[in-house]
């Protein structure tokens, strides 16, 4: 929250929906708020003051969950996820990998359902909405024909990497059980509410501007590269301490020949794998018109980079706004924006395996030798690996407002397509080349229609009456080849060289019917009271069960005005409270139509999908993904919010406290079965999982001197715990491969063994939890959590007279995970005969650089499986604190040195900033963040880079 | 200009209003029609069971299914062929865990191969087939009585192949015979091991006569194929006879094992069926390959496939023998995870004639019918030898196409030989044996001569003859229970068989979910 940063806040939304405005009950309907622009003109109005050093008005410091984005936008952000990220109270945002353009997760006050691998990340992420355009998100159903969901088929890009953040005029971040209820069964996870500049809010004198950065990104640590006697010397220990022989019976065939030079020669992989990326922003806008039509014309070009393997991420984007007011009472809102992004992926070993689903022999690793690893690289040269998104969204809005009448319609619509050709040459992979395609694309169409109807009894009774209705219609699709050995790396496609191809087409559908009504009563300037009904219709659902009905209530008490009217000391204090029921979206269509059948069940572990037995197509129930009971209907989520916000000291203090709990019921579930129907699962709704915790915003203006030093302080932080309060049919434990939910225990806990040390003899011992002397999965407790309990972030703003500075603090606190490199790690007995993607080695695994070297050490030949990585050994506490972003800016007033535009406002601003500068953790893996979605660490996402920018904002 | 004004706003707001209205109206009475969106990748009950085609591919999937339980982690040689078999496993200690019979170790791949649900998968489908598909018959008409007859037969009688080969595996299981397709999964306790093969020779004893020798005819073609089509590709008579006589084998029932094993032998001409020579059996587009020519595909008596086609639609990489016994030069693989070592292969084949191991007369080389690479340390194992379609040239792409093949005529051949001296009939053995013996340029021997009349002798020779004829085909392990039981000359072994060692214990995800099952007492 970075709200008193900038002091400039204006929209305030507390448990209530509404706001007055002159004495009139006014919806805050979001889609389109009149007053809403004139706001966020002072908005904008304020973010100059701000860079401009001029003393922020008192009056605009108020606490929400608004994010501003003025200190944000200096840094290389692109995604949605970089903005909230440690800046709103609640939110938690996971950037796992440096790489640029990948898939980051935002979670809005915890989890409802386990994150157990990548696919399950989709179902926990918030809605994002653009001026009040719903985004279409990615349907993790692509995963479903693939093996591993290490990346999603296609780009993997990261969607809402593909927005204009340069256009942002604010974030918002929706919590409010009552607001969600309002946006419906979307927005059920929470929602994220962007407002960009669309010509009616950008300041009337200001024509053209011009946004320019560029920066480089580096390694932000030293490299400690290993070569194969390390690893030898490492293994070498093992043997040792037990007497045990150690030669080539022991030991991988790279160590054979100790005189080879690639393996036991220089380890000088580094400087060819890592490196400085160039980044840079580029953005230009044009406005134009008057009052009653304007427009806005915004184009920019962004390229992001990592600090490894020359991965990369290049977008380019234009938008078109347009407002119209033909009539004093009708205003019509355009928007059209279009967008296309690149990515060059990493060459992670791992990565195109998982693509190709086909190992070649591993026994061989790559070797630390620099020039072995460059001869590797340049077989690069030949390949295609084209990763490429095309947004195209928009809406027109028309909305009718007369005296207490205010109606209109939306046409909102949301499409992007995903693209991604891969041709790797033969000489890549044992002389089989392969090449895929992939053509995918999400499409949402929503029409909506509202009508309100305001009425006062009195000056002291008012009430208004609203109804909303909508209609979403969502399509994803996608068309899928590969294929394998082709006759010669000339072709690089599929249309020659007589490449074997498996095709796979698959689309998901759903529609979702809203309406919704609405009634509001406000009682002179204390109270307001507040209830809406929703009736929902969602395809998802099986048909008997697909309408459902759900209330929602909210009141608002204003304390200041109650008692407190006359009080210096307090500016503000409201007590809000509000509670909704939302019904939940499901991920998947095949819950509706119960129990289906499939085709594509005939594989087996390790083995993709099969659809055809001596080459008819079968189709059998779904005996590998579960089966799906008749009776399954919505989810829905109950949610209590109590607020509590005040402003002090003529608004030099602010602070916000939310308590809330989150029961998100009758969800669903695999629940495994008796294997003796072939099925490992079953799905059943009936889990209800409820997470509770409190938010709170704390800002302030620490120094105020009008012509000197100004601190602008804020902090955010959020407590979230969650529970699993129940399974199906009673159950009260339900494990998942290696992950286990118990009933009163949290859903993001790892199920571990807990280590006791060693026996004499060197096999691993671990606790017997059930004394009955034998150590099996009955002995594995639920341990750590994946989740931080504790997330916040500090933001702190300084100005003195033209200069200002800004840094960026923020932290999660409590969660924990596994080692599971180090697992591998120890356990080479193991790993080294495997044809696993576990087993690899890439290149950046020859180093020593962020490890821990103080497990115990057990016997290699030992029977217990003593590194085995389901054991707290490997658990470790990822709490950490990052600075995040150091900036400092100037600011020339231009208009100033020409008198002739004297009155025309001009102003250039200058600034340089730094990212990711330092973090302070105790995990051993080095960066805390770079954990796998599921709390598992792997070691194999790159480092969120160290990155300096310089950049200048020009307006006239 | 103001009057303009106000009607222009009263025509907007009227047709705004009715635009509205109407919307909410049409919403109301189309709603559920703009919701109901069948879901692309899957069939309601309702949409499944209607055509011609719905028969088809429910009756695939079970063969598909019965495919996946013994190709999963490569059950079928796991089971088959390692556990204390011929084959040294070089560096994975999952696999040397089952050669030394430490089926408990920790591990992923022991878990899974103890997991029996891939075969009650192919249980299942089959017995939602049985009691669904008869409702096609009104709905299509296309789809014949006869048509239906054969299919619910392959389906009753898979389900009986998926039961007898359970047994081997877990001894006592879970017999299950109904399809409970409610979503009820009642938990079934074990079944004595009797019960179920019992149950298993009662189902196959019933479709034994609806089960055809060759399916449909050139004029009444069965899913619109030729009969040559099908041959070697679907659950015919003779598979029901070698399936029924391996089953009575299993018991010791050896009198049956004769009578069933004449009848294979006798008719085995109906469904093209003869002795495979040892080129045809070898090379990679031999008898192994799924797509196996015509003169040789019907010898497969009863095979799962996985045809590579010009498409590549289901060779795999996973699932086939070759996974883990090729490697150079054949693929591009340093070293095969398991092999015969050159001591095994000098014991096992002592006879240097043998074409399948032996010297070459004219070369005085290895002959490579089953290994290649004997000049190197570690040998190949390429009896079964399918990359791709087993025409690939450079051994790159190694996705296999070999079929799974569960028995051949070799294989009833020898099984009748066993027979008959274990029903003292030790004399007429000799002719069976031999047959076998002959094609593999192996002498005639004689019960008098080389065997003394000694039905010991000849017993074990007959089990040596399989051991060298059927080695990398899943049999060794079983092979060596049923020597064991007639022979009882390793008390180790005898000591297994005894207490139940021979089975494989019970995934931990298979006793957690149902409350009528406990682990087999040896692995407890």
């Amino acid at each position: 929250m970075t709200l008193a940063l900038t002091g400039a806040h204006l929209r305030v939304y507390s448990s209530a929906m509404y706001h007055t405005n002159k004495g009139r009950l006014k919806w805050a309907s979001d889609t389109l708020d009149r007053d809403s622009i004139a706001e966020q003109r002072k908005l904008a109005a304020a973010a100059k003051e701000m860079r401009q050093g001029h003393q922020i008005s008192q009056q605009s410091l108020r606490s929400n969950d608004t994010i501003f984005v003025q200190d944000l936008e200096k840094s290389p952000y692109i995604s949605v996820q970089q903005y909230l990220k440690g800046n709103a109270a609640g939110v938690y945002v996971q950037e796992n990998n440096g790489e640029p353009g990948t898939v980051q997760s935002m979670t809005i006050r915890g989890i409802a359902t386990p994150i157990f691998s990548n696919k399950d990340v989709p179902a926990v992420q918030p809605a994002v909405y653009v001026n009040g355009l719903p985004l279409i998100a990615n349907h993790p159903f692509t995963y479903d024909i693939k093996q591993y969901d290490i990346n999603p088929l296609g780009t993997g890009n990261n969607l809402f990497a593909g927005l204009d953040m340069n256009n942002v005029v604010s974030i918002e971040v929706i919590k409010n059980p009552a607001r969600l209820a309002q946006l419906g069964p979307l927005a059920t996870n929470g929602a994220i509410w962007i407002t960009t500049n669309d010509a009616s809010n950008v300041e009337s004198d200001q024509r053209i501007s011009l946004n320019v950065a560029s920066g480089i990104v580096m390694p932000t640590q030293t490299i400690h590269p290993t070569n194969a006697s390390y690893e030898w010397a490492f293994r070498k220990q093992f043997y040792d301490a037990y007497n045990l022989p150690f030669d080539s019976q022991q030991l991988p065939t790279y160590f054979q020949d100790a005189s080879d030079p690639h393996y036991f020669g220089s380890a000088n992989w580094p400087d060819a794998y890592y490196g400085m990326g160039q980044q840079y922003n580029a953005d230009a806008s044009i406005r134009g018109g008057g009052h009653i039509a304007n427009f806005l014309f915004k184009a920019g070009s962004t390229r992001n980079a990592g600090a490894a393997d020359q991965t990369s991420y290049m977008k380019n984007n234009i938008s078109f706004f347009v407002n119209m007011r033909p009539l004093e009472a009708l205003q019509m809102k355009a928007m059209i924006y279009g967008a296309t992004a690149s990515r060059n992926r990493n060459r992670n070993l791992r990565d195109r395996y998982a693509e190709t689903e086909y190992f070649p022999d591993l026994s061989a690793p790559m070797a630390p030798n620099g020039d072995a690893y460059r001869n590797y690289l340049s077989l690069y040269n030949e390949t295609d690996d084209r990763n490429n998104t095309n947004y195209i969204n928009g809406y027109i809005k028309l909305d009718y407002l007369k005296k207490k009448f205010n109606f209109g319609a939306n046409l909102l619509f949301d499409y992007n397509i995903d693209i991604r050709h891969v041709f790797w040459p033969s000489t890549l992979m044992e002389s089989v080349s392969f090449v895929s395609d992939f053509s995918g694309y999400n499409r949402r169409v929503v029409t909506e229609g509202y009508g309100s109807y305001a009425f006062d009894l009195n000056q002291e009774h008012q009430f208004n009456l609203r109804w909303d209705g909508a209609y979403y219609a969502d399509l994803h699709h996608y068309n899928y080849t590969k294929a394998y050995d082709g006759t010669s790396d000339k072709y690089k496609t599929t249309k020659s060289g007589s490449y074997k191809t498996y095709n796979y087409i698959d689309k998901e559908q759903a529609a979702l019917l809203t309406s919704s009504l609405q009634v509001a009563y406000q009682y002179q300037d204390l109270l307001t009271l507040t209830a809406l009904l929703r009736y929902d219709g969602y395809s998802k659902v099986q048909s008997d069960r697909r309408w459902l009905f759900t209330p929602s209530f909210a009141a608002k008490w204003n304390v200041k005005n109650q008692w407190l009217r006359e009080s210096e000391q307090v500016s503000d204090l409201s007590l809000g409270v509000s509670w909704a029921r939302i019904g939940k979206m499901l991920g998947y269509d095949r819950f509706s139509v119960g129990p289906a059948y499939t085709s594509g069940n005939l594989n087996w572990e390790g083995q993709p999908a099969i659809p055809s037995y001596n080459l008819f197509a079968t189709f059998t129930r779904p005996y590998g993904t579960g089966w799906s009971a008749y009776d399954i209907g919505w989810p829905y989520a109950d949610k209590l919010n109590i607020d509590l916000n005040g402003s002090f000291f003529s608004n030099r203090l602010a602070m916000a406290l939310s308590l809330y709990q989150n029961d998100d019921r009758d969800m669903i579930i695999p629940l495994a079965v008796p294997q003796e129907f072939g099925y490992e699962y079953q799905y059943l709704t009936g889990m209800d999982v409820s997470n509770s915790g409190a938010d709170l915003t704390v800002s302030g203006i620490i120094l105020a001197h009008k012509k000197g030093l100004q601190w602008h302080s804020s902090l955010n932080l959020n407590y979230n715990q969650n529970e699993l309060k129940a399974l199906p049919n009673g159950q009260t434990d339900l494990t998942f491969g290696d992950r286990k939910l118990q009933v009163g225990q949290s859903i993001d806990q790892f199920w571990l063994y807990e280590n006791q040390g060693i026996t004499t003899n060197g096999d691993a011992q671990w606790a017997d939890v059930n004394h009955d002397s034998q150590i099996n999965e009955q002995d594995k407790v639920l341990k750590g959590h994946t989740m931080p309990r504790f997330t916040g972030g500090l933001n702190n703003h300084f100005t003195y007279k033209k200069f200002d500075f800004n840094f960026q603090l923020f932290f999660a606190l409590g969660h924990d995970a596994l080692n599971v490199r180090d697992a591998r790690r120890y356990d080479f007995t193991t790993m080294d005969g495997q044809q696993s993607l576990d087993a690899l080695r890439e290149i950046y695994t020859w180093q020593s650089t962020n490890q821990r070297n103080d497990y115990p050490i057990y016997n290699p030949t030992s029977e217990t499986h003593p590194y085995r990585q389901d054991q707290d050994l490997f658990l470790e506490g990822l709490s950490y604190l990052k600075l995040r972003s150091v900036s400092m800016g100037y600011h020339w007033d231009i208009s100033r040195l020409g008198k002739k535009q004297a009155k025309e406002a001009k102003d250039l601003y200058v600034y340089g900033v730094a990212n990711n500068l330092w973090t302070l953790s105790s995990f051993s893996g080095g960066d805390p963040e770079l954990v796998d979605f599921n709390g598992y660490y792997t070691g194999y996402n790159q480092y969120l880079p160290f990155s300096l920018s310089v950049g200048l904002k020009y307006n006239f | 200009m103001k009057t303009i004004h106000n009607r222009w706003q009263r025509l907007l707001a009227y047709t705004m209003g009715g635009f509205l209205f109407c919307s909410t109206a049409l919403s109301l009475l189309s709603c559920n029609k703009v919701l109901d969106i069948d879901p692309y990748h899957a069939a309601s009950e309702e949409q499944q069971w209607n055509k011609i085609e719905d028969a088809r591919s429910a009756l695939m999937g079970i063969y598909g299914l019965t495919r996946a339980a013994l190709a999963e982690n490569n059950r079928h040689w796991v089971c088959g062929d390692l556990r204390e078999g011929d084959f040294t496993v070089r560096n994975r200690t999952d696999l040397k865990a089952v050669v030394t019979n430490n089926l408990k170790k920790s591990d992923a791949l022991l878990q899974s191969v103890s997991n029996w649900k891939g075969f009650y998968a192919a249980i299942n489908a089959a017995a939602i087939f049985i009691e669904k598909a008869p409702q096609i018959l009104d709905k299509d008409r296309s789809y014949a009585e006869s048509t239906l007859k054969y299919d619910v037969a392959q389906a009753r009688a898979l389900r009986a192949f998926n039961y007898f080969y359970m047994v081997r595996i877990w001894g006592d299981v879970p017999l299950i015979t109904q399809s409970y397709d409610n979503g009820s999964f009642r938990e079934f306790g074990k079944s004595p091991a009797k019960t179920v093969l019992n149950y298993a020779k009662g189902e196959l004893r019933e479709v034994i006569d609806q089960l055809p020798y060759q399916f449909g005819t050139t004029e009444s073609q069965y899913y619109s194929q030729n009969p040559q089509y099908w041959q070697g590709m679907l659950f015919n008579k003779l598979s029901a006879y070698a399936l029924l006589a391996h089953i009575a084998a299993w018991e010791g029932n050896y009198a049956d094992v004769e009578t069933y094993t004449q009848f294979i032998l006798d008719n085995a001409a109906q469904i093209k069926a003869t002795f495979t020579d040892i080129e045809s059996l070898t090379e990679p587009t031999g008898l192994f390959n799924s797509e196996t020519g015509l003169e040789i595909r019907g010898s497969k008596i009863f095979a799962l496939n996985f045809p590579f086609s010009t498409r590549g639609a289901e060779a795999t990489q996973s699932g086939h023998l070759e996974q883990w016994t090729l490697a150079y030069p054949l693929v591009q693989k340093t070293y095969p995870d398991i092999y015969v070592s050159k001591d095994s292969l000098y014991t096992i084949f002592k006879d240097m004639d043998d074409l399948r191991f032996g010297i070459d007369t004219a070369s005085h080389l290895y002959r490579t019918n089953y290994v290649t690479n004997m000049n190197a340390e570690i040998p190949v194992f390429k009896k079964i030898n399918v990359i791709q379609n087993g025409s690939s040239k450079d051994g790159d792409y190694a996705v296999f196409g070999s079929a799974i093949v569960f028995t051949r005529l070799e294989e009833i051949s020898l099984l009748r030989a066993e027979a008959l001296v274990a029903l003292n009939r030790g004399a007429e053995a000799m002719d069976p044996y031999n047959d076998v013996r002959l094609t593999r340029g192996l002498g005639q021997q004689s019960y008098k001569k080389d065997f003394g009349q000694d039905d010991q002798k000849l017993l074990n020779a007959i089990f040596e003859e399989r051991r060298k004829e059927l080695m990398g085909e899943g049999w060794r392990w079983y092979d060596q229970i049923r020597r064991q039981k007639i022979l009882q000359d390793n008390p180790t072994l005898l000591a297994l068989i005894q207490n139940g060692g021979i089975y494989w214990p019970l995934a931990q995800e298979v006793l957690n979910n149902n409350t009528q099952l406990s682990q087999n007492d040896y692995w407890k």
